[in-house]
Formats: structure tokens, sequence, C-alpha cells
């Protein structure tokens, strides 16, 4: 799960979420994929919780990747 | 070349996001700030390039170029706004077609008005600032944190609500009778049970019964067909009653015989002590009795029995001396010298002979010598006249009674004295010897002296005449 981006573990949880509220589940399998739900709801929480400024780079004329300074 | 249908999906939660406009232009800033407020999780990368003028074409192309070959989850290329002059390079078909072949959806926003270039035509959206262009590009991290949100709570209800209609469901079925009614479940089992327990009961009683009139039937036929066995059987029977009988009727005689014994052996004990008390009575009167007719027959009695102890303890101490002295002498008798008594003497005589002579020899000696001795005494004339000795011994003694120095020690210095006197004399003497002998030398030394002139000149008177002779 960790090596997932980001958008693809929305995708999964939206998945999840539309499968259970539609599907008829099994209560096992309902607690199997209510627990996905909840570690990838954790990831995506965390993701957006550990708000860092942008990272901003300019290419060089040589195509080298510089950090880029916007004030 | 324009149509829709060439028009790429710009991705929901972009990672990285290229921008293709001026190093210096507020552009970038603004797309920066964006990013930064709602959705600072993306990199943002500048490709600088010039944005005015036929120079600017060529550039632009470049970097379209290589941020599309840099892996970007999307690509804004924009400018502020300007005269149709100034944006006259992004109508260029170069750079038109450079965009359409872009794998990387592409956002561009040039210019602030209305009047859009090719290359608005031909990217996958239009926006018409910098700052819209980064909103399309990016997505907002409060949509999608709110958007997470749903999910959660959604998540929430639907497990609930699934768990709360099973639950439902399930105490629904436990408050069917088939839980709460055990008679539901088992029925009339229970009766039918105890009816074959009854019956089983029943049964088994009957059985018994029968097999119990067989045996007895075997019993029976067994009886009449070994009669012997019968007689034995009773006889066994009876012999053990008679025995055990017998053992009674014993026991009992023994204990009655016992219980008189005893009352007997009582009842002599009694008496005997009656009649024993009555004559030591009797006795003791007797004696009283006696002893005051004659007191004195009391102590001869008492010395008597002292004796008789005495006597006792003597002869004891003496037998037993007199054993342990006879079995030192047995023991000695056994000894192997008292059984060959030739053992003593073996070696002994010969000892005995060497020592006889030795003996004999030595005193022969000593008896010449003492004769001899004996002899040179009787000769000495103390022995014939034995009154010399004591004469001698006068003598001497006056002789040392004359000796005065005994008497006065003084005497002795006296003597010296006198001999010292003698020696002075002496002396005196020697003296005048000596001078008397110096003085007869000198008178001879004189006179040779007086020879010797006479030789020399008689000498010399020879010379002269020899001389007047020649």
């Amino acid at each position: 799960m960790e090596n997932k981006t980001f958008e693809e573990n929305m995708e999964e949880l939206e998945q999840i979420v539309e499968k259970l509220e539609n599907g008829n589940v099994s209560l096992d399998d309902a607690i199997k994929e209510f627990k996905k739900a909840m570690d990838l709801i954790k990831n995506c929480d965390d993701k957006l919780k550990s708000a860092e400024d942008t990272i901003a780079e300019i290419v060089g004329e040589n195509k080298e990747i510089i950090e880029f300074n916007s004030e | 070349m324009f149509n829709n249908e060439h028009k790429k999906a710009i991705p929901d939660f972009p990672n990285s996001v290229g921008v293709i406009t001026s190093r210096d232009g507020d552009a970038i800033h603004d797309i920066l700030r964006t990013v930064n407020d709602i959705w600072p999780f993306c990199e943002v990368i500048l490709f600088p390039s010039g944005v005015q003028g036929s120079i600017a074409t060529n550039q632009l192309i470049n970097q379209v170029k290589l941020a599309d070959s840099s892996n970007l989850d999307v690509l804004i290329i924009t400018r502020g706004g300007g005269s149709i002059e100034d944006l006259w390079c992004f109508n260029e078909e170069p750079l038109v077609r450079a965009i359409f072949d872009c794998r990387t959806p592409v956002i561009t926003a040039i210019g602030h008005e209305k009047n859009n270039t090719l290359c608005d035509y031909v990217s996958d959206e239009i926006a018409s600032t910098p700052t819209k262009a980064a909103i399309i590009a990016i997505n907002n991290k409060e949509n999608v944190i709110n958007q997470v949100n749903s999910y959660n709570a959604r998540l929430l209800t639907f497990m609930s609500s699934k768990v709360t209609g099973y639950k439902k469901q399930l105490s629904s079925m436990l408050s069917k009778s088939l839980f709460k009614d055990s008679a539901y479940v088992y029925g009339n089992k229970q009766n039918e049970f105890e009816s074959l327990c009854r019956r089983f009961e029943y049964c088994s009683s009957e059985l018994l019964n029968s097999r119990k009139i067989m045996l007895n039937k075997i019993k029976s036929e067994y009886v009449i067909r070994h009669p012997c066995k019968m007689q034995v059987d009773s006889s066994k029977s009876k012999l053990n009653e008679l025995q055990s009988r017998l053992f009674d009727s014993m026991n009992s005689i023994i204990k009655t015989k016992r219980h008189n014994l005893d009352n007997s052996s009582d009842e002599f004990r009694f008496l005997s002590d009656k009649f024993l008390s009555s004559r030591s009575f009797r006795l003791n009167k007797a004696k009283t009795s006696y002893a005051i007719q004659n007191p004195c027959r009391i102590q001869l009695d008492n010395a008597d029995s002292d004796l008789s102890v005495l006597k006792n303890n003597v002869y004891r101490l003496t037998s037993h001396k007199l054993q342990s002295s006879q079995k030192d002498f047995d023991n000695a008798l056994n000894s192997s010298i008292f059984k060959n008594p030739n053992m003593i003497c073996e070696g002994k005589s010969e000892k005995l002979n060497m020592i006889t002579t030795r003996f004999l020899s030595k005193s022969n000696e000593m008896i010449l010598m003492g004769n001899h001795r004996l002899d040179l005494v009787k000769k000495s004339p103390a022995i014939r006249n034995p009154c010399l000795i004591y004469e001698s011994k006068i003598d001497e003694l006056d002789k040392v009674r004359q000796k005065n120095i005994i008497r006065n020690p003084f005497l002795m210095l006296d003597k010296h004295e006198q001999r010292l006197n003698e020696c002075r004399q002496k002396l005196d003497k020697i003296n005048q010897y000596i001078e008397l002998k110096q003085a007869q030398e000198k008178q001879k030394s004189t006179y040779r002296k007086i020879i010797v002139a006479i030789v020399v000149i008689a000498i010399i008177i020879l010379i002269m005449l020899f001389n007047g002779g020649i």
C-alpha cells in the first residue's frame, strides 16, 4: 500500500466505499474491506496533513535542476 | 487537431507540475503561491523561456520537448497579458505541433484577454490566468480532505448499519421459540425416552427372573443326578457345626476351671499368710522371752553369726586366691620348661664350666698374691714389733713439735733475716776476693810491660851488635 500513489489510494478507497454501499457483501468481507479502507484513509490523511511547502525547482541552461526561490 | 477527441485528462492528484514561462514574470509566482496554498504536496518545476517575439518560439519549442521528456504529471504554458503582436509567437505552427505532440497533459494560460492563440486551441485545458491554470492543474487540499472524511463517514455509517442489521437479525433469531423453548427442539422425545427407560427396566427384571428360575431348575437336576454330592455337602455343614460347638463348649469349660483355680489360690494365699503371721508372732514372743532369760546368749549368737560371716569371707577369699594360684601354677606347669627340664640345662653346663675355671684361676692367682704380700708384711719389723710404728710416729710428732714455726710463724721471718745476713756476709767476702784478684792482675801487667821493654832493648842491642860485627 505504501508504494501506491496518493491517486491510487484515493481510487481504491472510493471503490471500496461504493462496493460496500451498493453491493451485497457478507459481514466477514465487509469487515475485511472496512479495515483496508481505514488503512487507506489513514494513509491519505497522513499525506494531506504533512503540509510542507511546495518544492520549486528550475531547469537551468544545461538542463540541470536547481532549487528555485520564489521570493 | 483541435478536436476534443485529442484532449487528454488532467490527473486528479498530480505530484509534479512543469511550468513554461518567463523566469522574471509574475506568472510563476502566482502559480507557486496557489500550489503552496491548496496542494503543497506537489513539486513545481520551472522551464524558463522567453515568451515574446519570434525569437521565443524556438526556445518555447525546446522547453516543451524537454518538459515532455521529464516525466511530469501536468504541464502549464503561461504568460501575462500583452498585445496580439506580443503573443504572436504562440501562433507559430511548430510550437502548436510540439504542444499537440506532448504526451503530458498541457494547460495553457496565455494573455488575459479572450483572444486565444492557436496554442490554446491545441492544449488540453485553457485558463484565463496563471492562477486559474494552477487551480485546474492541481486539486484542492481541502476538497480532498473533505472527500476522505466523507469516505470515512460513509464507511462508518455503512459498518454501523451493517452491524446493527446483523444484530437485529441475530436477536430476532434468538427470540424465536427454537432457542427459548427446549421442548421445541426435544418435542416429545423426552416422553419417548422415559417410556423406553421404563420398558428397559421391566424387560431386564423379567429376563433376570427367568434366568434365576432356570438356574434353580438346573441345580435341582444336578442334585437328582448326584445324590452323594448332597450327602457330602450336608455332612460337611454338620461337621462344621459340630466343630464350632466343640470349640465353644471347650472354651466355656476352660473359663470356669480357670475361675475356680483363681479363687482357690486366693483362699490358699490368705490362709497361709494368716498361718505365717501367727507363727512369726509366736516365734518373736519366744525369742523375747528367751532373750530375757539369757541375755548373753544373744550376744553369743550375734558373735557366732559374725564369726561365721567372717569365716565365710576368709574362706571365700582364700579359696579364690587358691584357685588363681592353682591356675597360675597349672599354667606354669604347662609351660615348656617344666615339660622338658633339659631345656634349662642345655648350654648352661658349658657356661658353668667356663665360669668355674675362670673363678678357680682367678682365685688361685689372688691367693698367691695375698700370700706373697702376707709374707712381706710378716717380714716387716712393724709386724714383728708393732710398738715400733708407734715409736716412729712419736719421733715424728716430736720433730713437728720442735718446729716452733708452727707455734710462732714470725720465727720464719727471723730465719729468713738470718739467711739474708749470711748472704750479705758471703757477698762481702766475694767482693774482697775480687779486689784482691784485680790488684794481683795489675801487678802482673806491670811485670809483663817491664819484660817486654827489656826484650825490646835486648833486641835493639843485638841488632846494633850485629851491625857493629859486620
